[in-house]
C-alpha cells in the first residue's frame, strides 16, 4: 500500500510538479528573450529610419522635427526595456547613428529656434514653428531646451541694454527708446505664451526633472521654470525684466553721479522718465500681469532720482 | 552556432529554453551581434522570424503549463482523502 501510494503520488503529483516548474522556467526565458529582441528589433527598425531620413538632403525644420520624433521614440524604447543597451548591437548603432545624429540634430534645433525668435515680425509670424522647434528640443534634451530660451532671451536683453544706454545723453528721445525697449518685452510674452501652450503631459523624459514630474505641471512653461540655471530662475520674463533693469541701473547710476548737464538732466526729467515707463510697459503684454515688472523698472531709477 | 539553432527544428530551440544555463540576455547579444556586419535587413528577417516562432512557444508552454496546474488542483481535492485511506491502512 505504502509503494503503491508513493508511486501515486510521485506519477501525479511530484511528477508533473517537477515538468511545471520546468515549464514555467523555460517560459519565463522564452518571454525575456522575445521581450528583449523585440525591443531590440524596434531600435534597430527606429534607427534605420532615422539614417534613411537624415541621409536625404539638409537638414530642415520638417526634417528635424521629425528626426526629434525617432529619436524620442528611441528614448522610449530604451526607457521600457532596460537591458538593451547594453547589447552589443544596440550600443553600436547607438555610438554610429543615435548620439551623433542627436547632436547634430540639438545644435540645429537651437540655432533655428533662435532664428526664428530673432525679431518681432519673425516672432509674430512664425509661433506654429517655433512651438515645434521648441518641443522638439525639449523632447531631445531639456537642458539644451533652456539655454536655448536662455540665449533668446540674454540677446534681447543685450539689444535692450544698448537702446538705453544711448539715449541717456539725449533724455527727450526716451519715449521712442523705451518703447523698442517694451516691445522685446512683449516678444519674451509672447514666447512664453507660446511655451505655456505647449503641455508635456505625454512626455516620459528620463532627463526631466524630478521636481517637474512631482508637480506634474504639464507645459514648457512650467518645465523651463522649474529648471535651476547659472542664469536664474523665474519665467522668461522674470529673466529679461531683471536683467535689463540692472543694466539700465547701472548706466543711469553712473550719468546721474557724473552730474554736468547730462546728469542734471535726468534728475529734472524724473517724472517725465517714470511716467513715460508707467504708459510704455502697458504694451509689455497682452493682459494687466505687467505691474511687478513695471516695479523692477522703476527700481532701477528711483534710487538714484530721489537722493 | 546560433544560426544553426534558427534553422534548427522546432525541437532543437525549445530544448534551448530548457536548458538551466540559458540566458536570455546573452542569446540574444550573440545572435545580433553575429549579425553585425551583415545586411540589416537579413538580420531583421532572422530576428522576425525568431520572435513568431517564440509566440508559437509562449502560447503552447502557457496552455501546457495551464492543463498541468488544473490537473494538480483537481488532484489536491482527492489528495487528502487519499493520505488519509493510505495512514488507516497502515495503522491497520
Amino acid at each position: 500500500y505504502m509503494n503503491m501510494s508513493y508511486d501515486r503520488l510521485k506519477n501525479q503529483v511530484l511528477d508533473p510538479y517537477e515538468r511545471a516548474r520546468k515549464v514555467q522556467l523555460a517560459l519565463s526565458k522564452v518571454y525575456q528573450t522575445s521581450f528583449l529582441l523585440r525591443g531590440a528589433l524596434l531600435y534597430i527598425h527606429l534607427s534605420n529610419k532615422l539614417n534613411a531620413l537624415s541621409k536625404t538632403a539638409q537638414l530642415s525644420t520638417s526634417t528635424a522635427i521629425n528626426l526629434a520624433s525617432l529619436h524620442y521614440q528611441l528614448e522610449i524604447t530604451l526607457e521600457e526595456n532596460k537591458n538593451l543597451k547594453s547589447l552589443r548591437k544596440i550600443k553600436q548603432l547607438d555610438q554610429d547613428i543615435v548620439s551623433p545624429n542627436k547632436r547634430e540634430l540639438i545644435t540645429f534645433l537651437s540655432l533655428q529656434m533662435c532664428k526664428e525668435c530673432l525679431n518681432s515680425i519673425k516672432i509674430k509670424s512664425n509661433k506654429e514653428i517655433i512651438s515645434q522647434l521648441a518641443y522638439s528640443l525639449y523632447l531631445l534634451s531639456s537642458q539644451e531646451f533652456e539655454s536655448a530660451i536662455n540665449k533668446i532671451v540674454l540677446s534681447n536683453v543685450t539689444m535692450s541694454s544698448q537702446i538705453l544706454s544711448k539715449i541717456l545723453n539725449s533724455i527727450r528721445m526716451f519715449p521712442d527708446a523705451f518703447n523698442e525697449v517694451v516691445e522685446k518685452g512683449y516678444n519674451i510674452y509672447i514666447l512664453e505664451t507660446l511655451l505655456q501652450n505647449i503641455k508635456t503631459d505625454n512626455v516620459t523624459n528620463s532627463s526631466r526633472s524630478i521636481a517637474a514630474n512631482k508637480s506634474r505641471l504639464g507645459n514648457l512653461l512650467s518645465e523651463y521654470t522649474s529648471m535651476k540655471s547659472k542664469a536664474g530662475s523665474g519665467t522668461p520674463r522674470d529673466l529679461f525684466w531683471s536683467k535689463v533693469s540692472s543694466a539700465f541701473k547701472k548706466d543711469f547710476d553712473i550719468s546721474v553721479n557724473r552730474g554736468g548737464p547730462v546728469g542734471k538732466s535726468l534728475l529734472k526729467n524724473k517724472d517725465f522718465i517714470i511716467n513715460t515707463m508707467k504708459q510704455s510697459m502697458k504694451k509689455s503684454s497682452d493682459n494687466s500681469d505687467y505691474q511687478s515688472y513695471l516695479d523692477v523698472m522703476l527700481n532701477s531709477v528711483s534710487i538714484s532720482l530721489n537722493k | 552556432m546560433v544560426e544553426l539553432t534558427i534553422t534548427g527544428d522546432d525541437d532543437d530551440i525549445l530544448s534551448m529554453f530548457f536548458d538551466e544555463e540559458f540566458v536570455p540576455h546573452a542569446f540574444v547579444d550573440i545572435l545580433l551581434s553575429n549579425a553585425l556586419n551583415e545586411d540589416q535587413i537579413q538580420t531583421q528577417s532572422v530576428s522576425s522570424l525568431l520572435l513568431t516562432r517564440l509566440d508559437f512557444y509562449t502560447k503552447n508552454l502557457t496552455k501546457e503549463l495551464e492543463s498541468t496546474i488544473w490537473n494538480l488542483d483537481k488532484l489536491s481535492q482527492t489528495l487528502p482523502r487519499t493520505w488519509a485511506s493510505s495512514r488507516y491502512h497502515k495503522e491497520a
